[in-house]
Formats: C-alpha cells, sequence, structure tokens
C-alpha cells in the first residue's frame, strides 16, 4: 500500500510539474506574440512617419527610413507566423493583416512614387484621400484586438500557471505527507512486528520452560539418543532413577555410568535388544526385563521406547521413558513369596485333613469296640448271672450300660459331624416339604403322636439332599424333645423366601431357651439342660450348624425361658 | 458227619468274636462256625478248608487286612459266589463304596450298644443262612 501511495503521489507530481512547464510555455509565446506585433505596429507607424517625411523634404533623406521600415515588416510577420504554432488566432490575424499591409504598401509606394516625381500635389491628393489611414487603422484595430486578445489570454494563462504552480506545490506537499506517512507507517509496522517477535519469544519460553518442567515433573524417567546412541537429553528424574544423585551426568559419560543388565541374571544386556536401539530402527518397544547398574546395586525398570522422526519420516532420535519397578518386582516376590507359604499351607491343611480323617477313622474303630465291649460285656453279665446279684450290684451294672451307650452315641455323633465337615456337597434342588416329611419318619412316632404339627408351605433351595434331610430330622427331634413338657406340645414349621435366600423356621411351645445362652447352643456338646431332664449329646445343633454354613447359610435361635424356642436357618437360593 | 464250616468270623478283636459268637448261638447259628483272627489264617481255612455257607469279615485285620481277603475271595474260583457279609466299626463312605466295588454283598457298621450288635449279627446270620440261597445249597 506504501508503494501504490508513493507511485501514485510521484506521478501525480511528475503531472503537476509538466503542466506548469506547459502553462509557463504558452505564456511566454503570449508574450512574445504581444512583442511581435507591438514591434510591427511600430515598423508600420515608422514607415507612415517616413512618407511623411519624404513627402516635405523629397530629397531622398526620408527615402531610406521608409524602406528599412517595411523590410522590417516581414520578419516580424514571420516571428508572428511561427508563434501561429502555439496560438493558432495569430494565424487567422495575419492572413486578415496580409491583404491590408500589402494595400497599404502599395499606397504608400504610390504616393512616395509621385512625390519623387515632383508631383507633391498629387501625392498630397493621394494622402488626403484617407486610403491609408483606413488601411491603417483596419490594421492597427485588428492588432490592437489580437494584443487584447492575447493579453487577456495571458492574464488567463498567468492564472493557470498560478494554479499549475499551486496545485503543483500541494502535490509535492502531499507527496512529502503521503511520504512521510508511509515512512511512519512502515516504522511503525516495523516496531510492532518486533514487539510481536519479542512477545513470540517470551511465550516460547515460557512453553520452553513449562514443557521442561512437566517434563521434568513426570515420575518416569525420559532419556533421548540421537541415530548415533549418544545420550541427547536426560530429564530430571533419570538420573534419580539411574541410581545417581540426582544430579544430571554429562551425557557423554551415560553409557559409562549406567550398564543395562538383564533384571534376571544379572548378565549386560544385549545391545541390540536394548529399548533405545529398537526405537532407533522403527520399532515401538516396551520391556521390563532389564534393570539399570549405576554405581549402586541394579534398579529393575520398566522401558518405553519410540523412534521420533524427522519431516522425512527417516527415525532421528529415539526417546526413552522409564520408571523404576523395584517396588513392583518387590511386591511381585512377596506375592510369590506368599502364595508359596499359602500353597505350603494349604498342603499343610491338607495334610491335617488327612490325619483327621486318619484319625477319625481310628476313633471310629477303636474307640467303639471298647465301648461296645462295655455295654455287651455287662450286658452278658446280667443276663447270665444278674439272678445272683443283689439288686444294687444291677443297678451298677445298669449305669455302666447307660454311660457305655452313651459313650457310643457321643462318638458316632462326632463321627457324623466330621463327616459333614469333610463330605463333599452334592446340591440338587431339593423340595423341602418332601424333605420334612421324609424327615419326621426318623423321629420316634409315639413323641410325634403326642405333637400337633402346622406346617407352612416350604419354598425349595439347592442343597445335599442327605445333609440337609439331617438338618430337619435334628431340628425336628429337638423340638420333639423339649416340647414334650408342655400340656398341648405344637410344632410350627413355615418357610419363605426373603431377597437371595430361602429362610426356614422351627418353632414349639416347650420349655424355650435363654437368649444369653442361644449363640452356645451350635457348639459342640453345649447343652443347656442336665441329662436328667433332657437326654442328648450336644452335636445334634452343632450338626445342623456345620451343614448349613456348609452350603454358604445360617442358623440362628431365639425364645424366652418357658416361651418356647423359635430355630431358623437360611439357604442361599444361588448355589 | 462232622459238621461243615458253615460261617467264616473273621476277627481279630477278642471280646467283639465273643459277642458275636453268643448272638449267633442264640440263633442256633454257631454250628460249623469257624473263628480266624487275623486276614492270613482267614486264607489258609478259605484256601484249604471247606468253603462257608457266608463270611463275616472285619476290615481292620492283622497282616492282610479285610479288603484284601475279599479280594481273594472274589478272585479264587472256588470262594467266587460265597456271600461276604462286611461287619466292621468303620462307617468311612470311601470303605463302604470299596468293599462294595471289590464284590461285597452287605455291609454292616457294629452298633456300639449291645443290643442293637446282637439284632445286627442276628439279622445278617438269619438272612443269609436261612433266607438266602446260595448257589449249590439244598
Amino acid at each position: 500500500v506504501a508503494a501504490v501511495a508513493l507511485v501514485t503521489v510521484g506521478i501525480a507530481a511528475y503531472r503537476s510539474v509538466l503542466r506548469l512547464e506547459a502553462e509557463t510555455s504558452a505564456r511566454n509565446a503570449t508574450n512574445r506574440s504581444i512583442a511581435a506585433l507591438g514591434d510591427l505596429l511600430g515598423q508600420l507607424a515608422a514607415a507612415e512617419s517616413a512618407k511623411r517625411g519624404h513627402l516635405l523634404v523629397p530629397d531622398g533623406s526620408f527615402r531610406a527610413a521608409y524602406l528599412e521600415a517595411w523590410d522590417q515588416v516581414p520578419a516580424d510577420t514571420a516571428r508572428l507566423r511561427r508563434l501561429a504554432g502555439r496560438l493558432p488566432m495569430l494565424g487567422g490575424l495575419l492572413d486578415t493583416l496580409a491583404p491590408l499591409l500589402a494595400a497599404k504598401r502599395a499606397v504608400q509606394d504610390s504616393v512616395v512614387a509621385l512625390a519623387d516625381a515632383g508631383r507633391a500635389g498629387a501625392a498630397r491628393e493621394l494622402v488626403a484621400r484617407g486610403v491609408t489611414r483606413e488601411l491603417m487603422d483596419r490594421i492597427r484595430a485588428g492588432v490592437e484586438g489580437a494584443v487584447a486578445e492575447l493579453q487577456a489570454a495571458a492574464a488567463a494563462a498567468d492564472r493557470a500557471v498560478d494554479v499549475a504552480g499551486r496545485r503543483t506545490r500541494r502535490v509535492v506537499a502531499v507527496a512529502e505527507v503521503t511520504a512521510l506517512a508511509v515512512l511512519a507507517l512502515a516504522g511503525l509496522a516495523i516496531g510492532r512486528q518486533l514487539a510481536a517477535r519479542t512477545r513470540a519469544e517470551a511465550a516460547l519460553r515460557a512453553r520452553e520452560s513449562e514443557l521442561q518442567q512437566v517434563i521434568d515433573g513426570v515420575p518416569v524417567g525420559i532419556m533421548v539418543f540421537d541415530r548415533a546412541g549418544r545420550t541427547r537429553y536426560m530429564n530430571r528424574r533419570a538420573p534419580e532413577i539411574l541410581g545417581g544423585t540426582g544430579d544430571r551426568p554429562d551425557l557423554a559419560r551415560v553409557p559409562e555410568v549406567f550398564q543395562v543388565v538383564e533384571a534376571a541374571t544379572g548378565r549386560p544386556f544385549p545391545a541390540e535388544r536394548l529399548p533405545a536401539a529398537r526405537a532407533l530402527a522403527g520399532e515401538t518397544c516396551h520391556a521390563d526385563d532389564l534393570a539399570v547398574c549405576s554405581p549402586g546395586r541394579p534398579v529393575p525398570v520398566e522401558v518405553w521406547a519410540a523412534p521420533v522422526r524427522d519431516e522425512q519420516g527417516r527415525v532421528a532420535l529415539a526417546v526413552t521413558a522409564f520408571a523404576d519397578i523395584s517396588a513392583r518386582v518387590r511386591a511381585e516376590q512377596e506375592i510369590a513369596a506368599l502364595n508359596a507359604e499359602l500353597s505350603r499351607r494349604v498342603a499343610e491343611l491338607e495334610e491335617l485333613n488327612r490325619e483327621l480323617e486318619t484319625f477319625s477313622y481310628s476313633v471310629s474303630h477303636d474307640l467303639r469296640a471298647p465301648v461296645r465291649a462295655m455295654d455287651g460285656f455287662a450286658r452278658m453279665v446280667l443276663e447270665d448271672h444278674g439272678a445272683a446279684l443283689p439288686e444294687e450290684g444291677r443297678r451298677r451294672l445298669a449305669v455302666i450300660r447307660e454311660r457305655s451307650q452313651h459313650l457310643g452315641r457321643l462318638i458316632d455323633g462326632l463321627l457324623r459331624l466330621s463327616r459333614v465337615g469333610r463330605c463333599p456337597l452334592a446340591p440338587e434342588a431339593v423340595d423341602m416339604e418332601a424333605a420334612v416329611t421324609e424327615a419326621l419318619t426318623d423321629l420316634d412316632p409315639v413323641d410325634l403322636s403326642r405333637v400337633e404339627l402346622d406346617r407352612g408351605p416350604l419354598p425349595g433351595a439347592p442343597a445335599d439332599p442327605t445333609l440337609v434331610r439331617q438338618v430337619w430330622t435334628n431340628l425336628l427331634a429337638n423340638a420333639v424333645k423339649y416340647s414334650r413338657p408342655a400340656a398341648a406340645p405344637r410344632i410350627l414349621i413355615r418357610g419363605e423366601i426373603r431377597g437371595a435366600e430361602a429362610v426356614y423356621s422351627i418353632a414349639d411351645n416347650g420349655v424355650g431357651l435363654d437368649p444369653a445362652h442361644a449363640g452356645r447352643l451350635f457348639g459342640v456338646f453345649q447343652r443347656l439342660h442336665r441329662p436328667e431332664e433332657f437326654e442328648g449329646t450336644g452335636i445334634g445343633l452343632a450338626l445342623v450348624q456345620r451343614v448349613v454354613q456348609r452350603h454358604g447359610g445360617t442358623v440362628g435361635a431365639e425364645g424366652a425361658p418357658g416361651a418356647g424356642a423359635r430355630f431358623w436357618f437360611t439357604l442361599p437360593l444361588e448355589a | 458227619m462232622q459238621t461243615p464250616t458253615r460261617i467264616l468270623l473273621v476277627e481279630d478283636d477278642a471280646a467283639d468274636e465273643e459277642l458275636t459268637v453268643r448272638a449267633l448261638r442264640e440263633q442256633r447259628l454257631a454250628g460249623g462256625l469257624t473263628v480266624a483272627r487275623d486276614g492270613e489264617e482267614a486264607m489258609r481255612h478259605l484256601e484249604a478248608g471247606p468253603v462257608p455257607r457266608v463270611v463275616f469279615l472285619d476290615l481292620k485285620l492283622p497282616k492282610l487286612d479285610g479288603a484284601a481277603v475279599l479280594q481273594r475271595i472274589r478272585a479264587a474260583e472256588r470262594t467266587r459266589h460265597v456271600p461276604v457279609v462286611i461287619l466292621t466299626s468303620s462307617r468311612e463312605e470311601p470303605d463302604i463304596e470299596r468293599c462294595y466295588r471289590l464284590g461285597a454283598n452287605s455291609y454292616l457298621v457294629k452298633p456300639v450298644d449291645a443290643e442293637g450288635f446282637q439284632r445286627a449279627v442276628t439279622e445278617a446270620g438269619l438272612y443269609w443262612m436261612m433266607r438266602n440261597h446260595a448257589p449249590g445249597s439244598p
């Protein structure tokens, strides 16, 4: 824009100057024309004076002046003719003047010739006829008209020159102002560009600092390698991870200071498999099987590496990021150790289980036989020699039999309990109402006949049918047993689905239980009553709990002394 | 005429033996009863003596255990069809399964109480001696 403005203004100034020159030269031509016309009239007046003189004194002294005056006239008209090229009106004037001048010369020549011939009278007469005067007047009128016209033109030209001059000065002034403005604008623009560049550089520095802080702030080490494998850059975290003091070491010394080894073996890591080398070969890769040996012990690291390409797509650099995975490796080792420990414990537990099995087998075999002998032989004594024994002797033998039978039941109960804990569950969809019906057949029909049974509908549940039947048997036997003292024993059997499990309950109106001891009910050999009151081994409810827990359910009991008891258990619907 | 061996009782526990014999005797089943006190003795009787009508076999025996005896009984041509009643203290499932797999005809867990024991032995004796028709029996 500045250039266009400058060129435009320059062209305007140049044209203005050209016009001024043209105006000035036109003005000069006019002046010269007026002078020439004045000269012409002067010559004619001189010729007139010389003619009159010659008429008065015809001795020839005026003849020379006369001729000389006329001789000048063609020169003047020639001048005017030349100027007519610039001033066309002169051409018309000259055309008008030419015959008049010729006629005037002819009359004056005649007067001069008459005077020379001594005929002064005829000459004067010719003059008196006023022919030349009339011609002269017409010439003068033409010339003066032309001069007036020229002078007017000259005045106009003067004004034009003036105007042109002023315009030129104006144009030049505008040109100067424009040039100054352009210069100022250019300066401004340059200044602005400089400011912008300064700002951009500051922003770039700020951004660089930001990036530097980001790169230094990330919790991984970052190193950049050039194509020759030389270290080009490392962030602040890198030397920390590599085990240095935190000072960034001389990059050239990195390969000497930090040696990469195989994490597993501690042997030098194959150079061609180093992540940086693979990245320089164009591969984006990851490795966690290496460790870095700084002056200290090897630090296990996980490394990610990727190539950095130039604009032509060639690998220019390799960037590697690496993290200290000591904690992870340690955790993995701990987990491995824990797993090993766990495996060992499981093996121990399995061994213990086997021992327990062996133990329960030998209990089964070895304890039952002596107890059987005690009961059997006591019975033999009673059968074979009972009559010979006093009453007290028979009673004592009966106590031996009773207690040995109880011992036998305890042993059998313990064995059942241990079997429930060990035998594999065989769950299937169990029809609980059928299970209850079957369980009732396990009970003493005489006891059962005294009881009013109130059976509600029972939802089914997935369970081991044999074991769940045992649960019902034990709970029903319990309810029957403890409701015996009631005047009208009544047992309520209920079941419902509650959320993701089935809940079953057996309530009786028997002796009830003390809630304070309800938690102890399910322990092995825990009894809340003396054997004289209610017989039992203290194993039935423990077995119930064991079975239900193995199915993932829970058991509970509630009640009050003398107000009956309610036992409940749950079974998850999703096995 | 000599009473042929009709019942072979293999039992190492003297008390159990006495209780068993008494129970069988009460039912008049003890005639021709032979008692072996370990597995090898049982095999000697089975291989050399007459073939019994029924074998009452304890599992836990010295020298040769009950399962091995059962296996040999079933392996030998002359004793292949002899009914074998396992009479043991073991309620262990694996034992029960194993015995039936080896060809036991019955598996009785000796009750601890005297009446129960007597009933079990009596019923088994009566069943196998009286009710059951073995091949070749009259």
